[in-house]
């Protein structure tokens, strides 16, 4: 499972590993914002879904986008900090970030983390190879990532990511629906007085 | 003559709790809300709270026998 976030993370995201934040959208439901990028700073990231053949950049979305991921595909990625081109090399710095699932009450769990004390990468690419199960088909998450350059934060984005598939294909939402009306039945008989021994049960 | 009590506020609690949180992963998967949002926390408590409840008031109850009388 953790493998799979992390291959999503990468489609989806489009992570450069020793290089700025990577917060792409691939594939939107939601119409592209063209005014605001999904990622605050100088940071960008494109993705190519192979299978698709759709390429989408994190320009092209803002945090409130959703974004439809196949389910499975592979996704070749590349990100790059103030329009760096592939292999170009800079001014060595130290970098830290990662890509976080956000959950409820603020709470993130990390799928990808990266970090080096002498950087001199500014941009990078890649090729991730991802299948995710059909329990996640319908499900909205929301990625949010950061990068820190000498303990400055540089970059910072978040999209919404929904997978591919039909929501009825999801064994969880049957399981989940068919347990909300067992529960709900059990609540209801809580709600029902018990009764006490007749009087004349006690008296006889 | 029967006396009425309360319901059943342990299981009450069990049964909301789990309301809650089945109801949760349903919202999730076909209602295409976040998985961060705080809906998420809010329907489990408040399942709870509400089998708690129902379970201290009993508002159902089933209709009373009639005695036979000799």
């Amino acid at each position: 499972m953790h493998r799979t976030l992390l291959a999503v993370s990468i489609g989806v995201v489009g992570v450069g590993a020793t290089l700025a934040l990577p917060l792409a959208a691939f594939g939107a439901t939601t119409p592209p914002v063209l005014t605001q990028s999904a990622i605050t700073g100088p940071c960008f990231v494109s993705g190519k879904f192979v299978s698709e053949g759709d390429t989408k950049t994190s320009a092209q979305y803002s945090p409130q986008s959703t974004v439809l991921v196949p389910k499975a595909d592979t996704v070749d990625w590349f990100g790059d900090e103030n329009g760096a081109k592939l292999g170009y090399t800079g001014p060595v710095r130290s970098i830290d970030g990662a890509i976080q699932l956000s959950l409820p009450l603020s709470f993130n769990v990390t799928i990808w983390h990266w970090s080096g004390d002498m950087s001199a990468r500014y941009s990078n690419a890649g090729q991730e190879v991802y299948n995710l199960p059909s329990v996640l088909a319908g499900i909205k998450l929301k990625l949010s990532g950061h990068e820190t350059e000498n303990g400055t934060q540089t970059c910072d984005g978040s999209v919404y990511v929904e997978f591919k598939g039909s929501k009825f294909s999801n064994p969880i939402g049957w399981a989940a629906a068919a347990g909300s009306l067992l529960f709900l039945g059990g609540l209801v008989f809580a709600g029902f007085r018990k009764s006490a021994p007749a009087y004349d049960d006690l008296n006889p | 003559m029967a006396k009425s009590r309360r319901g059943r506020p342990i299981l009450g609690a069990v049964c909301g709790f789990f309301f809650g949180i089945c109801l949760s992963v349903t919202v999730l998967v076909y209602a295409g809300i976040a998985l961060n949002s705080i809906l998420y926390v809010i329907l489990p408590i408040g399942g709870l709270l509400l089998g708690i409840l129902l379970g201290l008031v009993g508002p159902f109850h089933r209709k009373a026998k009639q005695a036979a009388t000799t």
